[in-house]
């Protein structure tokens, strides 16, 4: 068999505006291989799928495909080259047929006189389907009668049907249950055995063990290593993407887990629209750091919407203890001192199009007010006071929030609750897609917090931030909790995921 | 091959990082560019009218031109400045000036509850298309597409027998520009206050750059987009009385494009659509002004009101060519 | 079998508006409203309505507004017809005239669209002032034609026209590519790009579709009135409004037919409730009023399908949870 390199990269740059997602990266592919892409968020990882695959241009750098320059303008183009992606979130286009959908941008293939033929379109969206293993989806059908798994797989099918020689799958899995994966992985096995090559991204390490015969790792936008399929093991992956940096000093550093007696917040039974939180009880006391984990649909970060009031639960209710008050709006909650920091930073924590200053008085603005009026001045104080105290990179609180890093638009999105002087924090993924210097500092802050009194539910796609910091962790499966670990030092990473799975 | 390489790179980041620059000036210059419009069309008519533009005959004439669009630009700033938009502003206003037409044919009723009831219809029917923007999730321009057919159905079945008249000589005093320009004045000054001044400017502003962050913000977002109506409504009603009172009679035709010539004046002042931080009460204004004195000079030149509307279209296509914020690329709509 | 079945239900579900609408009308009117007669004359008031949504169909489901479309069926019929009266090319002369002059004012729309990068609702309003005054401006100041050279707008060419247009229609947005990447952008522009859709090239396309349609819009409109002046103050937008219920009740059925029949059902379901409210003595000033409330009452159950369907699950959920609740 032919083992010769298949694709390789030279020197990739990217930037999005001042953050550098990719620095010099060479990476390599050869026929037969499954190579997995590993890192923690931000590192990169989807940024240079996203450079091979013809979504994103690289700034600066060479790419090679079957010894050929390969530069794609389009992701139809990498397509039609030969390398195919399925993605984390692309979503299908509704009101379309799952064939439509299939062959969407490509239709002049099945154009004759003018007219697209129908027949001929079901006729190549079912045998790809039955290609990759699917027999129960009618070609014919509206997407949108369909659930979510069975999109995602018409998004497989999608990348499929032009028979790529690449494949490149971009955290798909995660998303995916039983029937979903069991299709990926087929998908897989028949691609290596045709001699053709694999891009396998994850964040599930036993995944990649399972999966990939080679691994590379990224950290921060630099490749770090390359293992082979005799060097890989969790342990050592985990070790090259956490790097040298993440020494003990990073979290906090006692193992004093004790908090107040006074509960601050507790949800009562209550039970999620989606149906993943079902029947949940909870409670937060004064001073304590409460950490939440789970696999990525056990519905954390919908039970963080419930307690912040933004969902209305199904059953049950969410009770502010202090003032016995049922959270049912997110003002509410606010007029109670409590703020909430979602997931996605850019569409529901801050207004990107608006200044820095707008944004962190906001929620602030019933505070404002002299003689019934806003004052300007008051404002500027408090918001510059703010700035400073968490030493925002900016010229001046006017600045747009567009220009700002990743790491900085996060801590404006603290910077409201704490201008607010809240006492209940609830925040989801507060250190998600953010460099290691903004993340010790958002750390550092989580930890005066509690020393000051107030309350935090921390909710966490990462297990070593949970461990480091949490006085109370929570673990969430189906729907319900499956167990709950006060802090100590023997906690570890392998400890949580037996709960979760 | 790899220095060559380089030093493509580097001109191209240059060239990058120049742009960046330019497109940051763009900004002030865009923002700057409908002030220096309206002055240019100011000097150029001055010139070209020979000074007739400021006469004193004509300052009057200014004054009750530009008094509804102005008025009613400003109340509708606050509902464009969270991305709305309606378009039934004309039809409502006629109603409110139905409303109160039989009352003032009598002539005994008192005149402030003549104006309390005009601004009453128009909030009343503003309101109405709030909620069923906000509450039902009906999209706004289908919503107040509806108000507009129903308002006018209403007026047109009120006159279909004859154009309602009212006697003039009772409301002489409510008819002078002085009034009028006081009105306005003091108008334009709540306004600013409750734009600038209040949560309310804020949370519109916020809900027009992102609804989900801003609700998850505390701002409520039905009740605000009611009040952003309610404003809207007030300054409807108020244009409308003294609308009522100059022109003596109401017709099938009141009102209409007042709609549109708001859409055109808003957009023309350079006030996003999509609402949100940079929406400037400011712009709403100058839009308005802008689009008064062109007609009004076009006019005073004695020039065919179709070549007004021909010149109108062609300028505002310019102004808004000029000063459009193209960040969307070509996934605008 | 259970194809046929859904389909059956699906016509129901199509037909059931158009007979509602009848139904009520004709009991209300005690049977005056509804002989095949008045029908007939529904369907031809009709007409042109269906042909304006045409005209803004596609840009609508891409997410585009034209409001310039009124604007160029007033000055394709003024500056086509009189044209065709200089050249003495009569009927034939119109026609070609007219729709030509139509679609090179949406060709300009869709440059414009292209290059200015605006938002079409501006760029529209703008083009429709301008289309407005045209006519006046170049100094037309009517256009007469004479009743015989009106022949296009009787029977049997209205319905010529119909029904060769609404295949047109039918044909290009349901069997070609042009449809179907119009309606994937109307998805998803994002996604539809990413695909390879080049939907510059699309929205450029769509415009220019329309205008054939708002050409023959305007021939009919001349062929129907045979006397038209130039229109100002935008005061053409009631055609648009006419042809945009036509348009939202097609989306409003699009889960059940075809876009293309649900602008004719649409449009003449409309059109039958205002002939009905005249017909039960209403006056014809409450059509307004009466389309207005109706149109609503339509888009506020569509918008809120998805509401109700969900306050179903929520109980079932509820339900659910609290059986497990007592169980365990």
């Amino acid at each position: 068999m032919d083992n010769g390199v298949l694709f390789k990269t030279f020197g990739i740059y990217k930037s999005f505006g001042p953050t550098q997602a990719l620095i010099n990266v060479d990476f390599e592919l050869r026929r037969g291989n499954v190579c997995g892409l590993i890192g923690e968020n931000g590192s990169g990882k989807s940024t240079l799928s996203s450079i091979i695959a013809g979504i994103l241009k690289p700034d600066k750098g060479r790419m090679y495909f079957k010894e050929k320059e390969y530069s794609p303008q389009s992701m139809l183009d990498a397509r039609k080259s030969g390398i195919g992606i399925i993605v984390q979130e692309a979503g299908t286009l509704s009101h379309l047929t799952v064939a439509e959908n299939i062959f969407v941008g490509d239709l002049k293939r099945f154009e004759k006189l003018g007219f697209v033929n129908e027949k001929q379109m079901y006729k190549e969206a079912e045998a790809i389907l039955h290609k990759i293993g699917v027999d129960d989806i009618d070609p014919a059908a509206s997407v949108d009668s369909l659930n979510f798994e069975d999109r995602k797989i018409v998004e497989i099918a999608r990348a499929m049907y032009t028979n790529p020689e690449i494949l490149i799958v971009d955290e798909s899995t995660t998303a995916l249950a039983q029937k979903g994966r069991k299709i990926i992985y087929n998908l897989i096995k028949s691609l290596q055995n045709e001699n053709k090559a694999v891009i396998f991204i994850s964040h599930d390490l036993d995944e990649v063990m399972y999966i990939c015969n080679t691994v590379t790792v990224l950290r921060d936008g630099v490749k770090i290593q390359t293992l082979s399929r005799d060097e890989m093991s969790v342990d050592k992956m985990k070790k090259l993407m956490v790097g040298r940096e993440l020494t003990n000093n990073y979290y906090r550093a006692d193992y004093d887990g004790t908090f107040g007696e006074k509960v601050v917040l507790k949800a009562n039974r209550i039970t999620s629209e989606d149906g993943l939180i079902m029947n949940l009880n909870l409670e937060l006391h004064e001073g304590e750091i409460l950490g939440i984990g789970g696999l990525a649909n056990c519905g954390m970060h919908e039970l963080g919407k419930i307690l912040f009031g933004a969902s209305r639960p199904v059953t049950g209710e969410v009770i502010h203890t202090p003032s016995n008050t049922v959270l049912k709006k997110p003002h509410v909650a606010i007029r109670k001192g409590i703020g909430y920091l979602s997931k996605d930073r850019d569409h529901e924590s801050i207004i990107i199009n608006a200044s820095i200053q707008e944004n962190i008085a906001l929620p602030l603005l019933d505070r404002l007010k002299k003689l019934g009026l806003l004052s300007g001045k008051k404002e500027k104080e408090i918001v510059s006071q703010q700035i400073g105290a968490l030493s925002i990179k900016c010229i001046s609180g006017k600045q747009f929030c567009t220009q700002l890093s990743g790491g900085n638009k996060q801590k404006v999105a603290f910077a409201k609750w704490l201008a607010r002087q809240c006492d209940i924090f609830i925040i989801d993924c507060p250190t998600r897609g953010i460099d290691i210097g903004v993340k010790a500092a958002i750390y550092s802050m989580i930890y005066e917090l509690k020393k000051e009194g107030k309350s935090i539910i921390m909710i966490s796609e990462e297990l070593p931030e949970l461990i480091g910091m949490s006085d109370r962790i929570l673990i969430m499966k189906n729907g319900a909790i499956a167990a709950e670990i006060p802090r100590s030092k023997n906690v570890n990473d392998s400890m949580l995921i037996e709960y979760m799975i | 091959m790899e220095a060559k390489r380089d030093i493509t790179h580097n001109v191209k980041t240059n060239f990058k990082l120049r742009l960046d620059k330019i497109s940051r000036n763009n900004m002030e210059l865009r923002q700057a560019l409908p002030f220096v419009g309206l002055l240019f069309i100011f000097l150029f008519f001055l010139i070209a009218t020979r000074g007739r533009l400021v006469a004193a005959s004509n300052l009057s004439n200014l004054i009750e031109q530009c008094f509804t669009i102005t008025l009613v630009a400003v109340g509708a700033s606050f509902i464009y400045a969270c991305g709305l938009f309606d378009i039934s502003i004309g039809a409502v206003m006629a109603l409110s000036e139905l409303s109160i037409a039989y009352l003032m044919k009598t002539g005994d009723t008192p005149i402030i509850l003549i104006i309390l009831i005009a601004i009453g219809t128009a909030v009343f029917c503003t309101i109405i298309t709030s909620i069923i923007t906000s509450v039902l999730k009906v999209n706004v321009f289908v919503s107040s597409l509806c108000m507009m057919f129903i308002c006018n159905g209403i007026v047109t079945a009120a006159v279909s027998e004859a154009d309602i008249y009212i006697s003039f000589q009772d409301y002489k005093s409510a008819n002078s520009p002085l009034l009028k320009a006081i009105v306005l004045i003091v108008m334009v000054g709540v306004g600013w206050v409750i734009f600038n001044k209040t949560r309310l400017g804020r949370d519109l502003k916020a809900l027009g750059g992102n609804e989900t962050a801003a609700a998850l913000s505390g701002v409520r977002k039905v009740k605000t987009y009611i009040l952003a109506f309610v404003c809207l409504g007030v300054c409807i009603g108020i244009a409308g009385f003294f609308s009522l009172i100059r022109v003596s009679m109401l017709s099938s035709s009141t009102g209409g494009g007042l709609g549109l010539n708001i859409f055109v004046a808003i957009v023309l002042g350079g006030f996003p659509l999509t609402g949100g931080s940079q929406s400037r009460m400011i712009s709403a204004i100058v839009g308005a002004l802008t689009l008064t004195l062109l007609q009004n000079g076009l006019s005073i030149m004695s020039m065919d009101p179709s070549w007004t509307h021909f010149i109108q279209g062609i300028l505002f296509l310019i102004i808004v060519g000029l000063s459009y914020d193209r960040s969307k690329g070509k996934f605008i709509l | 079998m259970k194809k046929l079945k859904v389909n059956l239900l699906k016509m129901l579900k199509t037909i059931l508006l158009p007979v509602i609408v009848y139904l009520v009308l004709l009991i209300a009117t005690g049977g005056r409203f509804g002989k095949p007669s008045s029908l007939l004359m529904v369907f031809r008031l009709s007409v042109i309505p269906i042909m304006i949504a045409y005209a803004i169909g596609m840009n609508m489901t891409i997410g585009m507004w034209d409001f310039s479309v009124g604007g160029i069926i007033y000055a394709s019929a003024i500056l086509g017809g009189t044209l065709s009266h200089k050249t003495g090319t009569g009927v034939w002369g119109m026609f070609i005239f007219i729709v030509g002059i139509a679609i090179l004012f949406s060709t300009l729309n869709g440059i414009l669209y292209k290059l200015m990068k605006i938002p079409s609702l501006v760029l529209t309003t703008g083009m429709l002032m301008v289309y407005e005054a045209l006519p006046r401006v170049i100094g037309i100041k009517e256009v007469k034609i004479s009743i015989s050279d009106g022949v296009l707008a009787q029977m049997p060419w209205c319905y010529i026209i119909l029904f060769v247009m609404f295949a047109l229609f039918y044909v290009v947005y349901n069997k070609t590519s042009l449809g179907y990447n119009v309606k994937a952008t109307g998805a998803n522009q994002i996604i539809a790009s990413n695909a390879g859709i080049d939907i510059e090239k699309v929205k450029f396309q769509s415009f220019l579709f329309g205008g054939v349609f708002a050409g023959l819009a305007a021939v009919l409109l001349l062929s129907n009135n045979t006397t038209i002046r130039p229109i100002a103050s935008m005061g053409s937008i009631h055609l648009l409004f006419d042809a945009m219920m036509g348009v939202f009740i097609a989306f409003f059925l699009s889960s059940s037919c075809n876009f293309a029949v649900g602008i004719v059902i649409g449009t003449v379901s409309m059109q039958m409730l205002t002939s009905g409210l005249v017909a039960m003595g209403l006056d014809t000033n409450a059509r307004s009023i009466a389309s207005g409330l109706f149109l609503l009452i339509l888009l506020i159950i569509s918008s809120n399908q998805g509401s109700f369907a969900k306050m179903v699950r929520r109980k079932q959920l509820a339900k659910e949870a609290n059986l497990k609740y007592t169980e365990g």
